[in-house]
């Protein structure tokens, strides 16, 4: 197939196919003009000597015509000086051979000049018969030499034949060329359609290497989108978990402090009323008012838990500087709080878990990073919330520290992580911690 | 290898196509010349080289005389005819126009006249029939011209400048018409005899058709007669004998005479001949035996006619 679409051998393929077959057409050419055409001039020129012939021996009928009517008797003894007075005023004809003038019984009456026929020399003889009334008198014989015409077409021969050849040979050259031009377009148009097929091939190439890609990256998008549900099916259910450990922990701190409280109330009330001393009773009754004391600073606290109470008082953005500044001043550690919202207002999921975060990282700061300052910057970036904590601390190898698995981290990884937000931790012994979260803030 | 079988086989039968469309072609063109030639071929007669005109015709019994040949002699034979008629008044005598020398010759070798007329010697091919030669009488050959024309004489420098169409005019300016008998014509001859030249002229101007050529002696003589200017070779006897107004001139300053003749100073002059079969008849001889009498001869000198030489 390659061979085949070979463009040189297409070329020379055609050059090999139609110069050969030109051959015979070119042959052909060469002799039907050269020969043909001598024979068609020498068959034109046997009938002009025939129409000539005939025309001498027809003014030779009419002479002696003349002469038979006039001398009946020795008309034919008169013959010759008649035929010669026709040939010198009625006959000019170079091709004239011979003029014979017969009897009805064949009997030659004259005979001018004497000549016979010679091989070489072939002459046509043109009959008239010279007939009055119903009796036929004499027959004039004009013979035509073809000597002349013979020459004539010979030597035409030499100049049709190099006109032939010259015809033939253009006629070759003329092919060739066509062929040539032909095979110049036809190698062009190849030439074209392998550039255009080639061409076919880069662009299938690279189709299949986009599909490819498209493909591997749809489905890394797949597994990613998979990942992610998974990750978002085990958050649900870490949610779930949390939502139900956090639901427990209320009521068992309900349990533990309030509940307590309210039986030590009762069993409180029970004695009192059982007792009978006023003193007792006092006692009791303070005791009791201490209880409720209690409870009602437990209740505080089981409700700080749940909401940080100063988000309510401050707002967000105060109650979160006046965390930091807290810790601040507890540790001695120089603190830079900068928030700008831009206006914006952050769900109240987003701001628990923002200040939770915070809360934890100033804590882990406090305890464990030796750091001399802790710098806290939350701004709007786009549509997210981004909350960058950065100390001088000593750092952490994250791989010893278990990764988010210890501090707390996990659980600040968790809480904004179930908001769709992102955690990242970045920190390396001897050059601080820097901690940024992104979070969707609407 | 296939494939270029193939090819091989298609080369080649375009090559025998050619060939035999090239083979055909010449075959159909010769053919249809062969046609053409056989179809005009020469009788088989004519191929033939035995003669039938060499056969002498055979002479049936007969008591009239026919008498024909050159013109030169027809005025002089049919005054002695005449004469002849008058003196047998039973005999049958006819005198032919004329067909020639020639034609003479050849009447009589077929038996159809019993007298040829000749005025030339007789070719080699006639003297074989072995017919009688019998000269009966001279004509002088003369350049003649019309009676309008001045001049006496001509020069035979001027003859052949006429006769070259050099010369046009005649001394008085008017045109030349210029009248000539064909070459084998017997007064013709006998100048040519003298006078290469003028035959030299006479055959160019013959060829080219120079000038209107008159191949009988009676057309010649009224031709000159009743044309201005005109000049041709005619016999001084035609002229007296028949007393043609027409000048007989002086060549280079030789009057054709019967004395000019006779002392040999004008040379022109031809023979006229009667031609008897060894078989004719009586009748024939007798005629010509007639004409060769003393008195006929006076009647030949009294027609501007000489004698012949003995």
């Amino acid at each position: 197939m390659k061979e085949k679409l070979s463009i040189q051998n297409i070329a020379q393929g055609h050059e090999k196919f139609v110069l050969p077959r030109m051959l015979p057409l070119i042959v052909l050419l060469l002799v039907l003009i050269s020969t043909i055409s001598i024979y068609t001039y020498f068959s034109i020129n046997i009938g002009k000597l025939e129409d000539r012939g005939r025309g001498v021996a027809k003014q030779l009928v009419y002479i002696l015509r003349v002469e038979l009517s006039s001398k009946p008797y020795l008309w034919k003894y008169n013959t010759a000086k008649i035929v010669e007075f026709a040939k010198s005023y009625l006959i000019e004809d170079r091709d004239l051979w011979a003029v014979v003038v017969t009897t009805a019984n064949d009997e030659i009456i004259m005979e001018q000049p004497v000549r016979r026929r010679e091989k070489h020399n072939p002459v046509i003889y043109l009959s008239e018969n010279l007939d009055l009334g119903e009796e036929r008198h004499a027959t004039v014989w004009v013979g035509m030499s073809l000597a002349r015409v013979k020459r004539e077409a010979l030597s035409i021969l030499l100049p049709l034949f190099f006109a032939g050849f010259s015809m033939a040979l253009g006629l070759y050259f003329y092919v060739k060329k066509i062929v040539r031009d032909s095979n110049l377009k036809i190698k062009s148009l190849l030439e074209e359609i392998e550039e255009a097929r080639q061409e076919l091939i880069r662009v299938n190439r690279n189709l299949e290497e986009r599909v490819e890609e498209r493909t591997s990256k749809l489905q890394e998008a797949l597994l990613e989108l998979e990942n992610s549900r998974n990750e978002i099916a085990k958050l649900a259910a870490k949610t779930q978990v949390l939502n139900e450990e956090e639901k427990r922990q209320i009521a068992r701190e309900l349990h533990d402090a309030v509940g307590q409280a309210l039986v030590a109330l009762r069993l409180n009330l029970d004695l009192m009323e059982r007792s009978e001393s006023s003193e007792e009773k006092e006692k009791i009754k303070m005791d009791t008012l201490n209880l409720i004391e209690n409870a009602i600073e437990e209740t505080r606290r089981v409700v700080s838990n749940l909401r940080p109470p100063a988000i309510d008082s401050l707002g967000f953005e105060e109650s979160v500087i006046r965390l930091v500044e807290g810790f601040a001043s507890k540790s001695g550690i120089e603190s830079d709080v900068s928030i700008n919202l831009h206006g914006g207002k952050l769900s109240n999921a987003v701001e628990i878990a923002l200040y939770r975060v915070v809360q934890e990282a100033m804590t882990n700061v406090v305890r464990h990073s030796h750091a001399k300052k802790v710098v806290v910057c939350l701004s709007v970036i786009d549509s997210n919330a981004v909350l960058e904590i950065v100390d001088d601390g000593i750092g952490f190898d994250f791989k010893l520290k278990d990764g988010f698995g210890g501090c707390g981290l996990k659980g600040m990884k968790e809480r904004i992580e179930i908001l769709g937000g992102t955690f990242m931790i970045e920190t390396k012994l001897g050059k601080g911690t820097k901690i940024l979260v992104k979070i969707p803030y609407v | 290898m296939k494939k270029g079988v193939k090819i091989f086989s298609v080369e080649l039968t375009l090559w025998i196509l050619t060939l035999l469309i090239i083979f055909f072609s010449i075959a159909v063109l010769r053919y249809s010349i062969f046609k053409r030639l056989k179809s005009n071929s020469a009788p088989a007669f004519l191929e033939s080289e035995k003669i039938q005109r060499e056969v002498f015709g055979k002479i049936m019994p007969h008591h009239d005389i026919k008498i024909a040949g050159s013109g030169s002699n027809l005025p002089l034979v049919k005054v002695l005819a005449s004469i002849y008629r008058q003196i047998n008044p039973q005999s049958e005598i006819t005198v032919y126009e004329s067909i020639g020398s020639s034609g003479g010759v050849k009447a009589l070798r077929d038996g159809v006249i019993d007298i040829g007329l000749v005025s030339r010697p007789l070719k080699d091919g006639e003297k074989k029939y072995g017919f009688l030669e019998i000269p009966y009488a001279r004509t002088i050959a003369v350049i003649g011209v019309s009676s309008d024309v001045l001049d006496d004489g001509i020069s035979t420098k001027e003859l052949i400048e006429i006769y070259s169409g050099r010369k046009k005019r005649w001394r008085d300016g008017r045109w030349i018409t210029v009248f000539q008998r064909e070459s084998s014509d017997s007064t013709n001859e006998v100048f040519f005899r003298f006078l290469p030249e003028f035959r030299k002229a006479n055959e160019e101007a013959y060829k080219t058709h120079r000038f209107r050529v008159i191949f009988t002696d009676r057309e010649m003589l009224d031709a000159i007669n009743e044309s201005s200017g005109g000049i041709g070779p005619v016999d001084s006897g035609a002229i007296v004998s028949q007393r043609l107004p027409i000048k007989q001139l002086k060549i280079n300053g030789i009057l054709p005479s019967y004395e000019n003749v006779e002392n040999g100073l004008y040379p022109y002059v031809k023979t006229l001949s009667f031609l008897l079969r060894k078989d004719g008849t009586n009748e024939a001889k007798e005629f010509v035996e007639f004409c060769l009498s003393a008195k006929m001869s006076e009647v030949i000198l009294s027609q501007g006619y000489l004698l012949p030489k003995k």
